[in-house]
């Protein structure tokens, strides 16, 4: 069936279809050690399947190369190791042609991470885009690569592709790594593009890395983002884009879901249990399971001691539902109350100590106030322990 | 509650069964000599109270007697508005029973019988309680109470003591009870603190969560500053191979192209120039020097030529007047040859004129005057010597003359000295003879003449002198000489006019040497100075200088750049410092691992601390009403004073006046009696409770003197809230002042 639609779409003498994928940062090697052993392997893993996922992707639609504007490597400084096992994984895909540009954090250096590259071998699919002149990708459309040659090149590195001549019945594509006003990492300032470039450049699309989640910068211009998120982000991490361009039109450019983990960042202000209840909803992940979801979870506002102790509850109930739960309470304080005090069978001394506590705790000009909460709350927990087992 | 009796067999000194019956209210006192067998008594309340029926070993020998046997107590007892009796059986056959005396039955038995026992006098458990607070032995009463220390191991060691206390005493004042829970707080709290920090808590309980956490994260910093160092060289290295790269390249570039100006070869092309500039200038000066030579040469020869010629016109000229002089000098001398005689006779003439002279005048002298003057007519008519005179005559006359005058006659004259006169006269004439000799010889007519001759002949004698000169100085060599001399030179000068320069030469020549130098100079002005020249030596070697380390420098980084590279390669395959970010990683892990543990040490520090201020600040509270009780025993026997506890109850410090004294500075009689007010203190403080215990005290105020043992035991006797206080004493004189019961022992024959 799809099979008859393109020899038809073949068979039209004009305009062609030139249909590629778009991704970028995929920052293989990363380590996670962050995380606990376990964990930090399958987010490794993840990241080597990158390859896999996008090549599914890209024949799903049709695609036969795979643009990946940057950052393909985590580091420099990788283990060759590493790198083998990301060509060998791009061999296996070997019906597809990727192309590689060096980012800021895998800049093509002498005795760089590409110089291993070309050491091990590059696989005949794949190609290392060490330099700024046009590339024929087949005969609709031509890629402008803008490999990043030093962490600091101090130029726009895109300016060439305004000048770069190509045929007239190609598309121009132009491939960079890099900030474009408010996107990018905060470190490449260094790394500052026009933000008209596809415009100046008469670019029909321009493929952008750097930026971990998926944006569109305008019409013709857009970061894909990672697509597999590497931290709890403050983006939309996770896709890939699969970019339709007709003849030297942009037909489309449709964001591909392409994670494997779920990666969350909440932040909630929180009064009571109802409060931490409500929060469950936003942990399950539309696409994702909750094994497969991390969560950053900050708080804020005021519990009473004895809420307080029940998320403690919570959160080891729902950190065995996600796969990780990393709540952040330092905002959250505890209500000094005496009926919430009594409440937990607070009474003499050690109601003494509880408010004597809980007023360090609330007080923010007090050094201990952090160990004064976390104080209450073993005092709490201990009274509780100790009537338990009071005769 | 309150002792009634006690009875005791087979018990240490008392082989014999034996009782008191006699306990009552207050005071009562049991007197008696050394090992009458109070110290056993005191044991036996102990025992009956304290001391579990099953106890074996040593404390157990400890109770029986000598002489063997198992020892058996019983005491009856007022608690908790019954009457009760504890008999416990000890060693074979131990048994415990409590029984109800006014019910009369056995209430408990055994395990069960203690348990009720503890219940009733107030104590928790097996622990001695109040009765640890208010029963002095007989070796303690030095010793001030110390609620809760164990003196036999010396230290401190739960016995309820402190509880209880607190547990009075918080009834009457307003505070926080230290329940059980709070303990169990406390105590969690400890236990969970003992795990993450050492007994002082200033530092990490070693291979504790927390220290095993620092540790961690020390070592993961080390590894991850080991790996940073190793990423940040691996990072330089990369640098420094792109800066080498280009290093080289741009050396390799510079090698190929000379870049004008800096190549040796172009500086050494410029040095053959200067050197052949300065070749073709030596040889220009050669050429000018040969030129102005030549030209010198031939000015010299024009003017040598042109001297000879005046040489010769002056010679030639010189010889006309030399020959002209010497035609003169032979005219002279011609002239002069007869003058010369003349010359020569002048000076005799002149004698000899002289000598006549001087005859002459001398003949004169002698002579007589004659004058004849002569008459018109007369002239030749007279004649004088024959001589006829024709004008008138004056004359002298020296020898005799005749005048004769013609026709008259003849007259003579003659004087006296005519012989002198002859002489003279011959003399004269001699002299006139050789003087007209002389003339004629020189062909003078006269002297005047010859004097005229020679005087000419002086003249051209001169005349002759200077023309000698003359000639001496035109041809100092002759006339002759001169004339070859003028010959020669002829000769000479005709020799050399052949092939002679001439004045034309001479101004070619000068022109051509003017030519020379003008080109010499130009050279010269084009040539290099030897400074340049220096300078561009310098300059060569220093240029080959920098060829020569810019080949070694290419040759050096080429090795270097393999070497780097090769190192870069090996790091890339050993991986390290990719496992930068892991360790990064690794390390924030291990830090907040550590964080987590740190803030929970410190949160559980902190929450001990103030569960033990809290708990503190209470204790002090809970001292203050012993303070208080104590303070008027003891203004009653030391005055104004005051006692102060530490928080466990154990005195802390007693003050008279100004300064605070310890009581281990106080005398024992002082101690002694501090010790027995505090216990007294605390019996009250357990009945004002409602929890009154008897106080028992062996052989106290040992070491008191009379007044103080007075004043002690008016507060004894007036302590009439405690129920009951036991003294037992060797010393009964001294405890006469104490009112009170007098208590008895008797026999007891105990029931089986």
């Amino acid at each position: 069936m799809t099979a008859l639609k393109l020899t038809d779409e073949a068979a039209k003498p004009w305009p062609m279809t030139f249909r590629f994928i778009h991704s970028s940062d995929w920052h293989l090697a990363k380590p996670f050690r962050r995380f606990a052993p376990g964990l930090a392997g399958e987010l490794a893993a993840a990241r080597l399947g990158i390859i896999e996922r996008l090549a599914k992707i890209a024949r799903e639609r049709g695609a036969r190369h795979i643009l990946v504007a940057g950052d393909i490597f985590d580091s420099e400084l990788i283990a060759t190791s590493e790198i083998r096992r990301a060509l060998a994984q791009l061999a296996e895909e070997s019906d597809l042609a990727w192309l590689l540009l060096p980012g800021n954090h895998d800049p093509l250096r002498l005795s760089g991470v590409w110089d291993q590259v070309s050491r091990l071998g590059v696989p005949p699919n794949v190609t290392v885009l060490s330099q700024a002149a046009p590339l024929a990708l087949g005969s609709d459309a031509v890629l402008l690569p803008a490999p990043v040659t030093s962490k600091d090149p101090g130029r726009d590195i895109t300016e060439w592709m305004d000048t770069a001549a190509t045929p007239a019945s190609a598309a121009r594509i132009g491939l960079a790594h890099g900030s474009i006003r408010g996107f990018g990492s905060d470190d490449d300032a260094s790394l500052l593009m026009a933000p008209d470039r596809a415009k100046r450049a008469g670019l029909q699309y321009l493929a952008l890395g750097d930026w971990h989640g998926a944006a569109r910068i305008s019409a013709d211009t857009w970061y894909s983002g990672t697509p597999e998120p590497d931290q709890f982000p403050d983006n939309e991490p996770g896709f890939a884009l699969a970019v339709t361009v007709e003849g030297t039109q942009l037909a489309g450019v449709e964001k591909v879901p392409a994670a494997n983990f779920t990666w969350m960042r909440l932040e909630r202000n929180i009064h009571s249990l109802a409060d931490l209840s409500a929060i469950e909803p936003d942990l399950r992940p539309a696409g994702g399971t909750l094994a497969k979801t991390l969560v950053r979870l900050s708080l804020d506002g005021h519990l009473s001691l004895a809420d307080r102790a029940a998320l403690d509850l919570w959160q080891e109930d729902w950190s065995a539902r996600l796969r990780v739960l990393e709540i952040d309470d330092k905002r959250l304080t505890i209500t000094s109350c005496s009926g919430d005090f009594e409440s937990l069978g607070l009474s003499g001394p050690l109601l003494e100590a509880a408010k004597h506590l809980s007023a360090m705790s609330s007080d923010p000009s007090n050094g201990e106030r952090e160990a004064a909460a976390t104080a209450l709350l073993r005092l709490a927990g201990f009274t509780a322990q100790a009537r338990s087992e009071a005769p | 509650m309150k002792i009634l009796a006690v009875r005791l067999a087979a018990f240490r000194r008392f082989d014999e069964p034996a009782a008191i019956e006699d306990f009552g209210d207050g005071v009562n006192l049991l007197c008696g000599p050394n090992e009458m067998g109070k110290s056993t008594m005191f044991q036996a309340l102990e025992a009956a109270f304290l001391v579990r029926h099953k106890v074996s070993g040593g404390v157990l020998d400890g109770m029986r007697p000598y002489a063997g046997g198992e020892p058996l107590v019983e005491v009856d007892f007022e608690a908790q508005g019954g009457r009760w009796r504890i008999r416990k059986q000890f060693g074979r056959g131990s048994s415990a029973v409590l029984s109800d005396l006014i019910s009369g039955g056995a209430v408990a038995r055994n395990a069960e019988a203690e348990e009720r026992l503890s219940a009733l006098t107030g104590a928790s458990g097996d622990l001695p309680g109040s009765l640890g607070l208010v029963w002095v032995r007989q070796q303690r009463t030095l010793s001030p109470p110390d609620p809760d220390f164990d003196h036999v191991s010396g230290k401190t060691k739960a016995r309820g003591e402190g509880a209880i206390l607190r547990d009075v005493i918080s009834r009457e004042i307003e505070t926080a009870a230290f329940d059980a829970t709070f303990e169990g707080v406390r105590d969690r709290t400890k236990r969970a603190l003992d795990l993450l920090a050492t007994p002082s808590r200033n530092a990490a309980k070693k291979d504790g969560p927390l220290y095993n956490a620092v540790k961690l994260r020390e070592e993961l910093k080390a590894r991850l500053d080991e790996t940073r160092a190793i990423a940040q060289a691996a990072e330089q290295r990369l640098n420094q191979i792109a800066a080498m790269t280009a290093r080289l390249g741009e050396l390799e570039a510079q090698a190929q192209s000379q870049v004008t100006g800096e190549g040796v070869a172009e500086l050494e092309a410029r040095r053959a120039a200067a050197v052949a500039n300065r070749t073709e200038r030596d040889l220009a000066r050669q050429a000018m020097l040969r030129h102005e030579a030549e030209h010198a040469a031939a000015a010299g020869a024009l003017a040598a030529r042109n001297k000879s010629a005046e040489e010769l016109a002056a010679k030639q000229s010189a010889f006309a007047a030399a020959s002209e002089i010497a035609q003169r000098i032979e005219t002279l001398t011609a002239e002069i040859a007869p003058d010369l005689a003349a010359a020569r006779v002048i000076d005799r003439l002149g004698e000899l004129e002289r000598q006549r002279a001087l005859a002459e005048a001398e003949l004169s002298g002698h002579a007589a005057h004659v004058e004849i003057a002569l008459e018109e007519g007369g002239r030749g008519r007279v004649e004088v010597g024959g001589e006829a005179l024709n004008e008138s005559r004056s004359f002298q006359v020296v020898e005799p003359v005749e005048i004769r005058i013609a026709g008259v006659g003849t007259i003579g004259i003659s004087t006296a000295h005519a012989v002198r006169g002859a002489e003279l006269r011959r003399a004269s004439e001699a002299a006139g003879a050789e003087i007209a000799q002389v003339l004629a010889e020189i062909g003078a007519s006269s002297i005047e003449e010859a004097r005229g001759r020679s005087a000419t002949a002086a003249k051209k004698q001169v005349e002759l002198s200077g023309a000698r000169a003359k000639l001496s100085g035109l041809a100092p060599r002759g006339l002759d000489t001169l004339a070859d001399d003028i010959a020669q030179l002829a000769a000479s000068i005709a020799a050399s006019d052949v092939g002679a320069v001439s004045e034309m030469d001479v101004e070619r020549l000068r022109s051509a040497a003017v030519d020379a130098r003008l080109t010499f100079n130009a050279l010269s002005a084009r040539a290099m100075s030897d400074d340049d020249f220096r300078k561009l030596d310098a300059e060569i070697a220093a240029a080959r200088n920098a060829e020569a380390s810019r080949k070694s420098e290419i040759e050096r980084l080429r090795q270097e750049l393999a070497h780097t590279k090769g190192a870069q390669q090996a790091l890339d395959e050993e991986g390290r410092a990719s496992e930068l970010a892991a360790h990064q990683g690794e390390f924030e892990r291990a830090d907040a691992e550590m964080q987590r543990w740190r803030h929970e040490a410190e949160a559980l520090r902190l929450l001990e601390r103030t569960l033990g201020e809290i708990e503190a600040r209470a204790k002090a509270a809970y001292s203050a009403p012993i303070s208080r009780r104590v303070a008027r025993h003891l203004e009653r026997v030391f005055g104004v004073s005051e006692l102060t506890f530490r928080d466990d109850f154990a005195i802390d410090a007693l003050r008279r006046g100004e300064r605070p004294e310890t009581v281990s500075v106080l005398s024992d009689g002082t101690r002694e009696q501090l010790s027995l007010l505090v216990r007294l203190a605390f019996a009250e403080i357990l009945a004002e409770s409602g929890r009154g215990v008897p106080l028992v005290v062996d052989d106290p105020l040992a070491y008191s003197d009379d007044v103080r043992l007075a004043a002690v035991c008016g507060e004894l006797a007036a302590a009439t809230s405690v129920p009951q206080i036991i003294v037992l004493t060797c010393r009964e004189k001294a405890f006469e002042i104490l009112t009170g019961r007098r208590l008895k022992v008797t026999n007891w024959r105990p029931e089986r």
